[in-house]
């Protein structure tokens, strides 16, 4: 049986990570599947492949205001979770909005009018793509 | 039966949209702000015991109306009457996250608890329903209700309620249905039944020390202006008085140290599990999340405990003080830091999340009612409209808190360390607690 890593000790990285990420930041992090600026808004990129998902996690600067492009590629259907919807008021909004993908590239457009992290998340598998920094 | 959501769990719950990172520039300035305000009330503080027997201001008119028992009556009435609409909705609603039991348990109980009890005192002892069963019991049997009918084990102290507050923690942040009707009402039932169980048994003492929620909300309560003792006729009164005296007042029992380390640990672990950092890395790892989750936050709780236990035992002591016993009586140091982060971490989703349940508790069965005409309030989102301001809130919060805990701190050492080690001795703590609040600081930055 493999052995579990330790646990990195959490406080540890807390303080490293502002270095961490100021050099993130510095070199640029978004490869393949990602962000790109356009110039009326921003365009992300997922790639869904064989049951696995990128990014991964990535974060994305979004201006308030402008239009998020979400560019999906899968090689099947499925549903990915926006928390919360663009309006982020009423039914579904606050709890965020579904959006359903087909087998090839479709593109939804999200509004992100309101500053603040929102999370775009796959539902199968559980994973988190991106986080859009909504500022 | 299909949440809104869908039959796929949203591992964020009720989470909403986040805050923004704060900023770098005010991540750092916060940390050296604490670094120097606690270096400097080393260097300049008193050298001796401040605050015991310091005489308060005594509010005898305010006293009278809010230790009145009518005005108690009416706190405890709201109590059962909020009791029963739980239940009511926990039992008879939809299993729909429009259903108000997830907002009046994750929003207005947890983090609703921390703004009332700062602003009012010992908030949930005020209106707890089942402390209140719990004496109509003892009324009706004639027996005693603070003691029951067996003595409270005094070497249990607090360990109960931090036990509850890891089940909270856990239930909240890493369990997957957390925001299906099922385990809520799961969980719900399980604390009420093990609280009217020991109520009876021990008395209303069970609920000072184990009631989870009753024992977080009267060590926030310490931070209150409030504060009620007995005069020199017995009878209780109402005082004014600063909060560091309040919280020198807080009684060192077992797991007090517990207390503040689940608390303040599973707090830094919600932060960095949105971090990018750790999700890429959990989601890249081939692990299993909720495993890595358990041990994440656990090992969180346990590296607290640890770096502030150590701390509070790396000095020197007078004869007769048992080194073992120096954490919990410092642990009181760690509840503003506690207050600080919570203020910081909750502000926003207290505030949107809590709106959006006030308008959902007028619909107790998602079927279009408006039973208190709260149906159709809009939701605020002027905090979230106003980043700057709620970066400047969340840092202002965290180092305020720090400077409490470090005033509170060399408060007890003074009177605790043998007169040539009162500075020296507080270094240990002293650095501990600004890595608890730099940590805070860079956990609210990356998060």
């Amino acid at each position: 049986m493999r052995r579990l890593p330790a646990p990195l000790p959490p406080l540890a990285l807390a303080l490293a990570l502002p270095l961490v990420l100021a050099l993130l930041g510095a070199t640029g992090c978004s490869r393949g599947p990602g962000a790109a600026a356009a110039d009326d808004g921003v365009v992300v990129e997922v790639m869904i492949e064989d049951g696995r998902a990128r990014p991964a996690g990535d974060r994305v600067d979004v201006p308030t205001g402008k239009t998020v492009e979400l560019v999906v590629m899968a090689d099947s259907a499925g549903l990915i979770h926006v928390q919360p919807g663009e309006d982020g008021d009423g039914e579904g909004g606050a709890q965020g909005r579904e959006i359903e993908y087909q087998p090839g590239t479709t593109t939804f457009a999200l509004e992100m009018d309101r500053a603040g992290t929102v999370d775009v998340e796959l539902h199968d598998p559980d994973q988190l793509l991106v986080q859009l920094e909504v500022r | 039966m299909l949440s809104l959501t869908g039959a796929v769990p949203v591992a964020h719950g009720l989470g909403g949209q986040k805050d923004l990172p704060i900023p770098l520039s005010l991540a750092v300035t916060g940390s050296v702000a604490a670094l120097v305000i606690s270096f400097t009330v080393l260097a300049v503080a008193w050298r001796s015991p401040r605050y015991a027997g310091r005489p308060a201001l005594a509010v005898p008119a305010l006293g009278r109306v809010v230790l009145s028992g009518p005005f108690q009556a009416v706190l405890k009435l709201l109590g059962l009457l909020f009791l029963a609409y739980t239940v009511m909705v926990a039992t008879l609603g939809q299993d729909l996250l429009t259903n108000p039991v997830f907002g009046i348990f994750l929003v207005w109980l947890w983090v609703g608890i921390v703004p009332a009890s700062l602003l009012l005192g010992p908030a949930f002892k005020a209106i707890s329903p089942h402390r209140t069963l719990v004496e109509l019991l003892a009324r009706v049997t004639g027996g005693d209700p603070e003691d029951g009918v067996a003595d409270y084990p005094a070497r249990l102290g607090y360990w109960p309620a931090a036990l509850g507050l890891l089940a909270f923690v856990w239930f909240e942040l890493i369990y997957p249905f957390n925001t299906e009707l099922g385990p809520v009402r799961l969980w719900l039932a399980a604390y009420l039944g093990v609280m009217l169980v020991g109520g009876a048994v021990f008395g209303t003492r069970f609920f000072e020390r184990a009631d989870p929620f009753e024992v977080y909300s009267s060590l926030l309560a310490k931070l209150s202006l409030w504060a009620v003792e007995p005069d020199a006729d017995g009878r209780d009164r109402l005082l004014v008085r600063s909060p560091l005296a309040n919280l020198d007042t807080t009684v060192a029992r077992p797991g007090l140290v517990a207390v503040v380390a689940v608390l303040l640990g599973s707090t830094a672990y919600d932060s960095f599990r949105e971090a990018a950092f750790w999700v890429r890395w959990v989601q890249t790892s081939d692990y299993p999340p909720t495993l890595v989750a358990n041990l994440a936050m656990l090992g969180t709780i346990l590296l607290v405990a640890g770096l502030f236990s150590a701390a509070c035992m790396l000095t020197p002591v007078r004869d007769g003080t048992a080194r073992r016993a120096l954490p919990a009586a410092f642990a009181h140091a760690i509840v503003p830091i506690i207050a600080g982060y919570m203020v910081a971490h909750y502000t926003t989703y207290w505030f949107e999340r809590g709106q959006v349940t006030l308008a959902q508790v007028s619909d107790p069965f998602s079927n279009g009612s408006d039973w208190f005409g709260t149906a159709g309030l809009g939701v605020s989102y002027w905090l979230s409209e106003h980043p700057g301001f709620l970066a400047t809130l969340k840092v202002g919060a965290v180092v305020l808190g720090h400077v409490v805990g470090v005033v509170a701190s060399h408060e007890r050492a003074v009177g605790l360390l043998p007169r040539r080690h009162q500075l020296t001795g507080q270094l240990a703590l002293l650095v501990v607690m600004v890595i608890f609040t730099a940590g805070g600081l860079s956990l609210l930055f990356a998060g």
